[in-house]
């Protein structure tokens, strides 16, 4: 298993390298003058080109991205907000957390919905119960979420004064955009659930598990469950990688300053180094997420973890073929 | 003895919205305690229906019982509330499912499956389940330490080993078998099957075996229950069904079945398939297919009776056998696979020849690189050493192009007739699609005419071309595979175990008609399968292969009559047959096939071997013509 982490680990090192060249590449091929943005009309030619050669715009490209590498790898510096002066590392601290725990509750929350709905109308398939979930399932999915988060601000906020609509002070201030963003997952979820649960409930050796006189509650807690939990773990590990990338916006609506909001901000003003800093970021903690997902996997199907000690069961696979 | 089981008038229906399959119709049946009773059907039979039906374990709200009674030890099955159905589940009556690869839950220790039963039957603790499940395990000859283990972890005959083990473990007082050794080759059936017999000779268990193999019945059941379209058809001992059969049906089941003593050229099928199971029985379901029929068949549904005795007698049709020449070539072919352990010698050094219009049959257990072999032959894998001659020519180094008009002469027949057909391609379009790959492809009616042609010669009904491979049975389903193979006009087809997911009479069928094909188009095939019987008799040789080497070539008849090869012996030996006076002398093979992983040299046999010699580990013995066209690979013969 610390072989298969390892070198799962080690194989993130080359797409990681292509996320800094290519993040890198663009932000430099764009046609507007960043340093100018920045600074405003207001700001002279003198204090443009004092800016430019400050933060090396002026050395050819190669130069600029040797030294950019150089930087991380030697120093671990991304560099500096051209906006407040605050390293691109200070600034994803103070934001990821947000982040961070936006992500955990609305996954959270949409996996404690989603996956006993999911159960129960996979169990009850064609019942009342069925149907209406599946509906109201498609019209979260169906339904934009920037709309949805709106119309929460509207109808709890500047109708019945319940939550606040912006922010991120206190437990008060998540409830809104928790739900916003967890409606959309929760759908997903279910659905995946449903269909899998659906699928497994079929199988063989839940005939078998009848046959040896188990409740129906064992046979679907003991022995259906696990089974159809393997994708649900993947559509789950994805979303919430995702989230954690920022929820772009979600944070912008409801001014959350989160990894999200920074990203954009920075975006419109052109402060480079935050966007470049932050792509990477979002790259690596995607990475180290779906390697979560992966060994998550190898607890809950055990045909998994053999793999990842790899030896038996490649053999037998491949006299499978013979 | 007392009756354990009672079946009366029972029938079974899977409704859906807009159609009904009458599974079970007015079926009856009783078990004596302790007796085997050997219930016997083609696919579609109503076997496993019955068996579920009896455990109330339909699937719902489709399968829905119509009429009938169930009693088990004097108490009737069909009162019992959920709970009370729940205690005699497992503990009572308790099952053996068909396949064990996905009978066992894959994220479920073998041993928490075995325990879990006990545990819930038996009220002890969890730590006295464990014990007892091992206890189980190494009852089942597994290691009881074993039981930590995943079933992925577990071959195929090991897998069914556990499963017999989970239903055994309550000690039930009627074990249900549904087809238990069919997805296994015939050495684990043996051992398979000599382990049923040992406990059901040491736990008194009463057992219903279900199967489509006559000879696994011959060896192991007291009584005899012939089922078709959801009914008795005959009923009696053992030996009154054999050597008495009665019923025009059960003739033909034991015409259909490849006879490995006497010299049958043809395999009398029965014509005609079951009969709509979604139409309402008129009359005898068998009248279509039966030669006896008369008015009264058609209109009156024959009831049981007791009767008396009658002889059986059989047709036959020579085969015309066509003359030709070497079209292909195996030298010294070589396939190995890297695995992170070395390499696996999945083909190691096989030769052969065979001429235009015969059949090489390739035969040995599954792992044995027989299926591996055929796809290198057509090109679906690359050789890692040696030559594949068609027609003088040198095949394993083709640019695409050729390789594109070679593949036309060379088609294959795949092994699962359902998971080689796309599901989602009805049954013309499988069909159609390799005429379309082809610079001459036919337009619209001219293609409709084709793929009529082709369902037509294969026996396909042309009203089935908008179906789905799913709609199908096994049968038709391979007819499709076939029809596809010969879409092309090819000259030579390896066929890869085309029949041996299929039961006794469509395999029949099946066979035939890939004879009456040859026949008619000089096809020349090489026949993949583990069925020693079936190669029999489509073959004209037969090579045995053993870990990727063949270990014995020869004529078809004369291998069976003077197997050389100790391998082969004990292959022969372990089929069951239909012979129940003189069964035949049994040699065990030891453990399953040992690694193909970066083999030592010596005899691959050698640790399975019962003539093994110190030599045999040492030296790895080359085929030698030990009579006239007779090679085998063994130092001691």
């Amino acid at each position: 298993m610390g072989k298969y982490i390892a070198k799962r680990l080690l194989m993130m090192i080359p797409v990681i390298l292509g996320v800094v060249l290519v993040v890198f590449t663009i932000l430099r091929l764009s046609p507007t003058d960043p340093i100018r943005t920045i600074l405003g009309d207001m700001a002279s030619q003198e204090e443009v080109d004092q800016m430019r050669e400050e933060v090396g715009l002026n050395d050819p490209f190669p130069i600029q991205f040797f030294n950019y590498l150089k930087g991380i790898l030697t120093k671990f510096d991304f560099g500096y907000s051209w906006v407040n002066k605050n390293t691109v590392v200070d600034e994803i601290k103070n934001r990821f957390p947000i982040t961070l725990q936006l992500a955990i509750l609305s996954t959270l929350l949409a996996t404690a919905i989603g996956i006993p709905l999911g159960i129960i109308s996979a169990i009850k398939q064609y019942s009342l119960l069925d149907n209406i979930v599946s509906i109201l399932a498609l019209i979260f999915l169906a339904m934009p979420g920037f709309w949805f988060a709106l119309m929460l601000i509207i109808t709890f906020s500047l109708k019945y004064h319940l939550f606040p609509a912006s922010g991120w002070y206190g437990l008060k201030y998540m409830v809104l955009p928790i739900i916003a963003s967890g409606t959309g997952c929760v759908a997903g979820i279910m659905r995946t659930m449903r269909s899998n649960m659906l699928e497994v409930i079929r199988q063989d050796y839940i005939r078998t598990a009848r046959a040896k006189g188990l409740k129906e509650r064992t046979i679907i807690v003991r022995h259906a469950l696990r089974n159809a939990l393997i994708p649900v773990v993947t559509l789950i590990g994805m979303q919430f990688g995702r989230q954690l990338g920022g929820v772009f916006v979600l944070e912008t609506i409801f001014a959350i300053p989160g990894m999200g909001k920074m990203l954009v901000d920075a975006c419109s003003v052109k402060n480079i180094p935050i966007v470049q800093g932050g792509v990477i970021f979002i790259a690596v903690v995607f990475g180290v997420v779906n390697l979560i997902v992966d060994i998550l996997y190898s607890f809950i199907d055990p045909r998994m973890s053999s793999q990842y000690k790899g030896g038996k069961k490649e053999k037998k696979g491949a006299t499978a073929n013979a | 003895m007392s009756t354990q089981l009672e079946i009366k008038n029972l029938s079974i229906q899977y409704k859906t919205e807009d159609t009904t399959v009458y599974a079970v119709n007015g079926l009856d049946l009783t078990i004596e305690q302790g007796t085997c009773l050997g219930l016997v059907g083609e696919t579609g039979a109503g076997k496993t229906t019955t068996a579920l039906g009896i455990l109330r374990l339909l699937p719902v709200p489709q399968g829905q019982y119509t009429s009938g009674e169930i009693h088990f030890n004097g108490i009737d099955l069909m009162s019992l509330g959920d709970d009370a159905m729940r205690e005699i589940r497992g503990k009572a009556i308790s099952m053996i499912f068909q396949d064990p690869m996905t009978s066992l839950n894959p994220v479920l220790t073998v041993g928490r499956q075995i325990s879990e039963v006990i545990q819930l039957h038996e009220q002890c603790s969890r730590q006295q389940a464990d014990d007892r499940a091992k206890e189980m395990l190494e009852l089942v000859g597994i290691p009881g330490e074993r039981s930590e283990e995943y079933p992925h972890q577990f071959s195929g005959g090991m897998k069914q080993r556990v499963v017999i083990a989970i239903a055994l473990s309550c000690n039930p007082e009627l074990l249900i078998a549904d087809e238990p050794t069919t997805a296994l080759d015939v050495t684990i059936q043996a051992q398979v099957l000599e382990l049923l017999r040992e406990l059901k000779a040491r736990f008194n268990t009463s057992t219903i075996l279900i199967t489509h193999d006559l000879g696994v019945v011959a060896q192991m059941c007291d009584h005899v229950a012939i089922m078709y379209s959801g009914m008795i058809m005959e009923y009696g001992s053992l030996a009154d069904i054999y050597k008495n059969t009665l019923h025009p049906y059960t003739l033909g089941l034991f015409g259909s079945i490849p006879d490995l003593e006497n010299d049958v050229p043809r395999l009398k099928p029965i014509p005609g398939m079951v009969p709509d199971p979604t139409e309402e029985i008129v009359g005898c379901p068998f009248a279509n297919r039966c030669d006896r029929t008369d008015e009264v068949c058609r209109t009156s549904l024959p009831q049981l009776r007791n009767v008396g005795v009658s002889t059986r007698s059989a047709a036959i049709i020579w085969r015309e056998k066509h003359m030709s020449n070497a079209l292909l070539e195996v030298r010294d072919l070589k396939k190995y696979f890297k695995t992170p352990k070395g390499m696996l010698h999945a083909v190691d050094g096989v030769n052969f020849v065979i001429e235009g219009g015969k059949t090489l049959g390739i035969v040995g257990e599954s792992g044995c690189g027989k299926s591996t072999l055929g796809r290198v032959i057509v090109q679906l894998l690359e050789a890692t050493g040696g030559q594949v001659l068609f027609e003088g020519k040198d095949v394993t180094h083709l640019t695409k192009s050729e390789l594109k008009s070679y593949r036309r002469n060379m088609q294959m027949i795949f092994q699962d007739p359902f998971s080689s057909l796309n599901p989602r391609m009805s049954v013309s379009q499988t069909i159609e699609e390799p005429l379309r790959n082809t610079k001459e492809a036919l337009e619209g009616r001219k293609m409709d005419e084709a793929v009529r042609e082709l369902m037509e010669t294969v026996g396909l009904a042309p009203r089935l071309a908008g179906s789905y491979p799913h709609e199908l049975d096994g049968g038709r389903r391979q007819r499709i595979g076939i029809a596809r193979a010969l879409a092309l006009n090819p000259r030579f087809i390896v066929c890869d175990e085309p029949v041996s997911a299929l039961d006794v009479s469509i395999q029949a069928q099946v066979l035939n008609l890939m004879m009456d094909l040859q026949d008619e188009r000089g096809l020349t095939y090489m026949f993949i399968t583990h069925d020693l019987s079936v190669v029999k008799h489509i073959a004209d040789d037969i090579g045995v292969m053993y870990l990727g080497m063949m270990v014995e070539k020869c004529g078809a008849k004369h291998i069976f009559k003077n197997p050389l090869h100790p391998y082969t012996q004990a292959l022969l030996s372990a089929i069951p047959t239909i012979n129940i006076d003189n069964p035949p002398r049994h040699i065990p093979l030891k453990g399953e096939l040992t690694s193909p992983i970066e083999p030592k040299p010596g005899c691959r046999f050698a640790p399975r071997c019962v003539r093994a010699v110190e030599r045999c580990f040492r030296e790895t013995p080359m085929l030698r013509e030990l009579e006239t066209d007779h090679f085998v690979a063994c130092h001691e013969v």
